[in-house]
């Protein structure tokens, strides 16, 4: 079982959004506070009988690393005036 | 200065007066000092084979007291004179214990078997079989340990000091422990209790900071506070800066009966959650959105969302928007609808309409039970093509 409809089907996550697709699968995209990882999958027959997972990607997510650097100057001259 | 010389210093002193020949007691830094400096060895173990025969045998050993360890092991008796030969003989196999002051003793015995063991105290605060000790200390550093083993046992303590560390383990069938403690800070205190019975147990505290956790870890816990009484009066005020109250009860019934139930928060650093907004304030939250491209007059989009085993879902609102398509319709009415639906149960939860959007917050939350399967659903009553998006929000709880 693929990571993201594990989590689907554990309810592990906190926003779930769907996407239907011409071909009639549905693209389902999972997230989970604090966690800066997007689990995004192509299902075909979802809760079906025949479901089958066709694609699966985990997606990095967070701020861009400059703006995460940013961030931590900002701490670090925060600390420094303390 | 020297062993010997100590000792010599201190002979009509300490010595002196452990052996009853000195009338002056010594002082705490009298006994300090000897103690230090002389290391003597207040009690000694003597042990007489009873194989051989004596008769008034000298033994030039000073004390205070003498025990015998086992006065049924020799097969004859085993007898003592103290101080002077021709004293008073006295049978110690049967006395088992003897407190007066000698400088010495003589023993006789008829020739047996089996080896008499003596303790020989020097001092005379200590008795194996019933004692009252006072002890009164005045150090700079004190290392007390007290095991006591007795069939009762009366222990008052007072103690005053700048540090202090007093593990305490008292085991005993019936027990009545009252403690006092006046201190600037106090660390920790661990009070474990196993009994059949507990009595009453009184905390009363007042300090300028308190810690107090009580922690119960059992298969089952019953913690019930009864109050039975004409007036009662049950007050938890907390004064703070900052406060921090996490109560967390599952299967809690409250009954209020001809009386008033008031809760006065007086504070803008309270704050008092619903379960919908603690979810969220606990990440147990559920968003559920869904995107309907394109769909022809009449079409109806579907979304599926099973709830997992062991969980419950909270639905607690939805909302939904809808535009033309096409350029050529974005002037006209945008009408669509939306609704939830437990395909298990097969019965509408809600339905809503509007003309380009619309969303309402449920005043009530609608529960899906676990491992039933929720299905939220966008319609296009327009007279031309649309898209649209759908949002459900909720949150999860165990079961």
């Amino acid at each position: 079982m693929f990571d993201g409809i594990r989590k689907l089907y554990l309810g592990d996550f906190n926003n779930m959004s769907q996407e239907p697709q011409p071909d009639g699968s549905i693209v389902v995209t999972l997230t989970t506070h604090g966690e800066a990882k997007v689990y995004r999958f192509r299902v075909r027959d979802l809760y079906g009988l025949n479901e089958e997972v066709l694609e699966e990607e985990v997606i990095e997510a967070g701020p861009p690393q400059f703006i995460r650097d940013r961030m931590e100057e900002a701490r670090k001259q925060k600390r420094g005036k303390r | 200065m020297t062993q010997a010389a100590v000792a010599a210093a201190l002979a009509g002193g300490f010595v002196g007066y452990l052996l009853g020949k000195e009338e002056r007691p010594p002082t705490e830094a009298d006994i300090a000092t000897y103690l230090r400096e002389a290391k003597p060895t207040l009690i000694r173990t003597l042990r007489i084979d009873t194989a051989t025969e004596r008769s008034v045998d000298l033994y030039p050993m000073p004390g205070q007291a003498i025990y015998v360890k086992n006065p049924e092991v020799p097969t004859q008796p085993v007898y003592i004179r103290l101080n002077e030969p021709d004293a008073a003989e006295l049978e110690i196999t049967e006395l088992r214990k003897i407190k007066s002051p000698f400088y010495r003793f003589y023993i006789s015995n008829a020739a047996g078997a089996g080896v008499l063991e003596l303790e020989i105290h020097k001092t005379k605060a200590t008795d194996l079989a019933e004692s009252q000790m006072n002890v009164n200390i005045t150090a700079t550093t004190a290392i007390v340990d007290i095991n006591v083993v007795a069939s009762a046992v009366m222990m008052p303590v007072d103690i005053q000091g700048a540090y202090i560390m007093m593990p305490v383990d008292i085991q005993a069938q019936y027990m009545n422990l009252e403690i006092d403690i006046v201190a600037q800070s106090v660390g920790h205190i661990e009070i474990d209790i196993a009994a059949q019975s507990v009595g009453n147990i009184d905390i009363n505290i007042a300090a300028q900071t308190a810690n107090l956790d009580i922690n119960i870890a059992a298969a089952a816990v019953t913690l019930d506070i009864n109050i039975a009484s004409q007036a009662a009066s049950l007050n938890v005020n907390i004064a703070a800066t900052n406060v921090t109250l996490d109560v967390e009860v599952q299967n809690a019934s409250i009954t209020v009966t001809a009386t008033n139930l008031s809760i006065k928060i007086d504070a803008q650093a309270v704050g008092v959650y619903l379960q919908p907004e603690w979810a969220a304030k606990e990440r147990k939250d559920k968003n559920f959105s869904f995107m309907a491209m394109n769909l022809a007059v009449g079409a109806t989009g579907n979304a599926y969302y099973t709830v997992p085993a062991d969980k419950d879902l909270y639905l607690c609102g939805f909302s939904f928007e809808i535009y033309a398509t096409n350029n050529a319709d974005k002037n006209n009415n945008q009408i669509g609808a939306i609704s939830l639906y437990n395909l298990d149960t097969t019965t509408t939860l809600a339905w809503l309409g509007g003309n380009g959007g619309g969303g309402v917050v449920f005043a009530k939350p609608i529960l899906v039970p676990e491992g039933e399967q929720l299905r939220y659903s966008w319609s296009n009553r327009s007279n031309h093509v649309a898209s649209g998006y759908v949002t459900v929000w909720g949150y999860e709880v165990d079961v």
